[in-house]
């Protein structure tokens, strides 16, 4: 049997929300029954519930992932991520403000101071004994004290059973929820331990081999991409070794042809220059020829015009007729024949049957003949040089036509390289897929037996223990639906049934033990419909099954034997008006329980209502027939917080105190108000 | 090889008509190469394609043997006259000059020819071109020949090529003028006829 903590005293100092200029801190004694948290909004209600939840949680939480289905992952906690959830209420930071408990589990007693700045503990007492004052040190003493098998067992205990808090973290709504708590309050300590140990390991090899699974599925996915093309690997080696080398010998021809081009160029640069300098030369020797017969055509016509005397040097130095654009050198040999024989060049008759007598100028005929000579061999040079340039000339325009269609099937063949190279695998890519496979599916093959080993042994410990859990099962259900006849209006029973699941996503299915809520309502009124979720019932009916189903397993859980704590934050916010009576009944029996030592303990705001009489026992309820004890005053300021006086006074307070003051006097101490 | 003829004896009768339009005339058969090297040089100034872009370095300055001839054919044709032409001897060798001059014949040509658009921008190139020469006061274009950008930095008996892919006259024009604005064509030329004449009279230091 496990053994629930239970607050005995309390103690807050230093804590600016709970100081003012009447009193300092809080100091509250909690023996067994109900007691009570009253204030009005904004004056710390919610801080003084979390200043207690907190003293024996620390500073930890449930992940994420598992604040809406316990367990869904591990059995583990993580760092609390509201750290400065108590120094963010004050304005200076928390600094020096403590708090501590002393708290009852069965027959022994735990002591736990910790500053409200950062939670660390200050001070730790187990049994008399100071321990060192350390979280480890205390999970453990928890763990001891509390006969649980974990700290997170015991997190889960106060966070789903002990404390219903603003957040009203639910149970009752969530199969896997469900069975872990039974797991936790009805297995024996050492099948406790080992189920939740198998239970995580299953979860942890689970997600392993899912992740495996995928990285595998991820590389197989490629092989599929690469296998097909090694079935033709040679193929399309062999295609891409052949467009390789086409392409090479395409670019090797346009090499070659690049470079042919480049000494045709270079040929007909250096021609064209040579031709340049023919022609410069060839000018200047006709001027020459020109300079030996000037004489001549000077004799001949003494009053030749320039232009008539331009076109016979044109003539004579074979330089062409410019009269009739004749080009040609030999246009002028007439001409030139009859000046060297003496003849006259206008009608050819000879020497002797001229009337001038005077001898021409003496022309050096040999040097003419040379000049002629030399003119001819430059000409044919020229000629030569224009010939060879006209033939280069068109032979580059062949090469770079040739040039121009290489350049289709080069691009053509680059593009073809390309893709093959894209498909060929990258060396040793494929070899490096299939090892990777091999070897990951053989540790795929031991994530999975090893999740199955962890499965069946938390399989064999479900079934070790199936027997006790469903006797403690029909003993809920039977507590619950006597509870809740006291909270609804609706006749809200519990029924058993059974999920199938997994403990992962992968693995063994098997079946847990659940419980269904079924109620009736206003359109089934006759007999009780199962509710599957919290969605299919009212947000205040929700609250309250939740409710009942923790009271009921607390009830089972203890036996009666061992006191137990529950505490409450507002419960007039869901209450109808008109179960305050029954509820605060229900209420004051809990506490009534083991003997008097369990404890209720309930955050109030002040109203109106009957609430806060009924709780503290000042009317009975309507049906009830036994007699009325009213508890003592002095009893019942012992049995209240009365943050009217301990806290900090707000706005709402200090504008309204009387009221809120006569309100509270109201509530607490009717009698003595009737009196006065 | 060739270039079309008619195009080239089109071109240098414009040549000719330009020289005329500015009192350059009669002018030198010498002068008529070195002035027809120049104008082609500083053709892309105005945009304009370079018709005659290749020429070897000599010592007498630039020389065309095919403007030789198409002068010979319009003198033959009747459309310039030439005067005074003599064969002369230096140092160098024998060289023929003489004086050429557009008659009214060529005159009448040029304004057919410049019934053609292209031909008309040619003539507008041609004798602002002429304008910019006369404006140098009469010096002789030989030694403007010699310090243009494409003929000065090229050896005896090399290649000057100053066709439009290789041609430097409107980029070493408009390093000219380093007005933060864009100068005009005419400004260009103007400025950098100016430039060679300044090298011709003061040689480095007026560079």
């Amino acid at each position: 049997m496990i053994n629930f903590p239970v607050i005995r005293r309390l103690w807050i100092e230093g804590y600016q929300v709970f100081d003012n200029e009447y009193s300092s801190g809080i100091e509250h004694v909690f023996d067994g029954g109900v007691h009570l948290i009253i204030g009005v909004n904004g004056l710390g209600k919610t801080t003084l519930l979390n200043i207690l939840y907190r003293l024996l949680t620390g500073p930890k939480d449930l992940r994420k992932s598992d604040k809406t289905s316990l367990a869904a992952t591990q059995h583990s906690l993580s760092k609390w991520r509201s750290t400065d959830y108590f120094r963010s209420r004050v304005a200076n930071d928390a600094k020096g403000s403590v708090a501590a408990v002393e708290a009852q589990f069965g027959g022994r007693k735990i002591y736990i101071k910790r500053a409200l700045r950062n939670l660390e503990i200050v001070k730790l007492v187990v049994d008399g004994q100071e321990r060192d004052a350390g979280e480890d040190e205390y999970t453990k003493a928890v763990e001891e004290l509390s006969g649980l098998s974990s700290f997170f067992d015991f997190f889960a205990l106060l966070r789903y059973l002990v404390f219903f808090l603003e957040d009203r973290a639910e149970l009752i709504w969530d199969t896997r929820s469900q069975f872990e708590m039974l797991r936790i309050l009805f297995y024996d300590k050492e099948s406790s331990i080992a189920a939740s140990t198998e239970y995580d390991t299953a979860q942890k090899k689970d997600s392993a081999y899912r992740n495996l699974h995928a990285a595998i599925k991820e590389r197989r996915d490629r092989l599929k991409l690469l296998e097909p093309r090694n079935d033709g690997e040679a193929e399309i080696i062999a295609q891409f070794e052949l467009a390789e080398k086409a392409l090479e010998g395409l670019r090797a021809k346009d090499d070659d042809l690049a470079q042919r081009h480049e000494d045709l160029r270079s040929s007909i640069d250096a021609r064209r220059l040579r031709r340049e300098k023919l022609a410069l030369e060839l000018e200047e020797a006709r001027f020459n020829y020109e300079y030996e017969q000037q004489g001549l055509f000077r004799g001949l016509f003494p009053d030749i015009t320039d232009a008539a005397e331009y076109v016979f040097r044109q003539l004579a130095s074979g330089g062409g007729c410019i009269v009739c654009g004749n080009h040609s050198p030999n246009v002028g040999a007439k001409l030139v024949e009859a000046v060297h024989q003496g003849k006259c060049p206008v009608c050819e008759s000879p020497k002797e049957r001229h009337e001038n007598i005077v001898p021409y100028t003496d022309v050096s005929i040999k040097r003419v003949e040379r000049l002629r000579e030399k003119i001819e061999e430059l000409e044919n040079d020229i000629n030569a040089q224009d010939e060879s340039i006209i033939d280069e000339d068109k032979e580059l325009r062949e090469l770079l036509v040739a040039r121009e269609q290489l350049i289709e099937p080069i691009n053509h063949h680059r593009r073809q390289v390309n893709l093959l190279r894209r498909r060929l695998p990258r060396e040793g890519e494929l070899q490096e897929t299939r090892n990777f496979i091999d070897l990951k599916e053989k540790e795929l093959f031991r994530f999975e037996r090893e999740r199955t080993e962890a499965e069946n042994n938390y399989l064999r410990i479900k079934e070790q223990n199936e027997k006790t859990l469903d006797d403690k099962i029909n003993r809920v259900i039977k507590s619950f639906n006597r509870i809740a006849e006291s909270l609804l209006a609706e006749r809200c029973e519990l029924a058993k049934s059974s999920v199938t699941r997994r403990i992962g996503e992968g693995g063994i299915n098997m079946e847990f033990p659940c419980f269904v809520v079924q109620m009736t309502s206003g359109v089934f009124s006759r007999f009780p419909q199962s509710r599957e979720n919290a969605a299919s019932v009212s947000e205040s009916q929700r609250e309250f099954i939740d409710l009942a189903f923790r009271m009921a397993l607390i009830e089972v859980a203890t036996e009666n034997t061992t006191p137990a704590m529950l505490v409450l934050e507002t419960p007039e916010a869901s209450l109808d008006s008109v179960f305050v009576a029954q509820a605060s009944a229900l209420f004051r029996e809990f506490s009534a329980g083991c003997g008097g030592t369990n404890l209720f303990l309930a955050s109030t705001n002040l109203n109106q209502g009957e609430l806060i009489p009924q709780m503290l026992g000042l009317h009975s309820p309507p049906t009830s027939n036994e007699e009325l004890i009213i508890p003592p005053v002095e009893e019942r300021k012992m049995r209240v917080i009365n943050l009217l006086e301990r806290a900090a006074p707000n706005a709402t307070y200090k504008a309204h105190k009387e009221h809120y003051d006569a309100l509270f006097r109201k509530a607490v101490f009717p009698d003595l108000e009737e009196q006065t | 090889m060739e270039r079309p003829v008619l195009a080239r004896r089109a071109w240098l009768l414009l040549f000719m008509d330009a020289a005329e339009r500015n009192l350059i005339t009669p002018i030198k058969i010498s002068d008529v190469h070195r002035l027809v090297y120049l104008a082609n040089s500083t053709a892309p100034i105005f945009r304009l394609p370079v018709l005659e872009g290749y020429l070897v370095k000599n010592r007498r300055g630039p020389y065309f043997p095919s403007l030789s001839w198409d002068i010979g054919r319009l003198v033959g044709q009747g459309l310039i006259d030439p005067s005074e032409i003599e064969l002369t001897k230096d140092e160098i060798g024998t060289w023929l000059d003489g004086k050429i001059q557009l008659n009214t014949r060529g005159m009448a040509v040029c304004d057919r020819i410049c019934e053609y658009p292209f031909m008309k921008e040619v003539s507008a190139y041609l004798r602002e071109f002429m304008r910019a020469y006369a404006g140098l006061n009469g010096e002789s274009p030989a030694m403007l020949s010699d310090c243009d950008i494409h003929y000065d930095t090229v050896s005896f008996g090399l290649p000057v090529i100053t066709g439009s892919d290789h041609n430097l006259a409107n980029e070493a024009a408009e390093a000219l003028l380093l007005d933060y604005r864009v100068p005009t064509s005419r400004e260009k030329l103007h400025r950098y006829l100016r430039y060679l004449n300044y090298c011709e009279i003061g040689g480095e230091d007026a560079a």
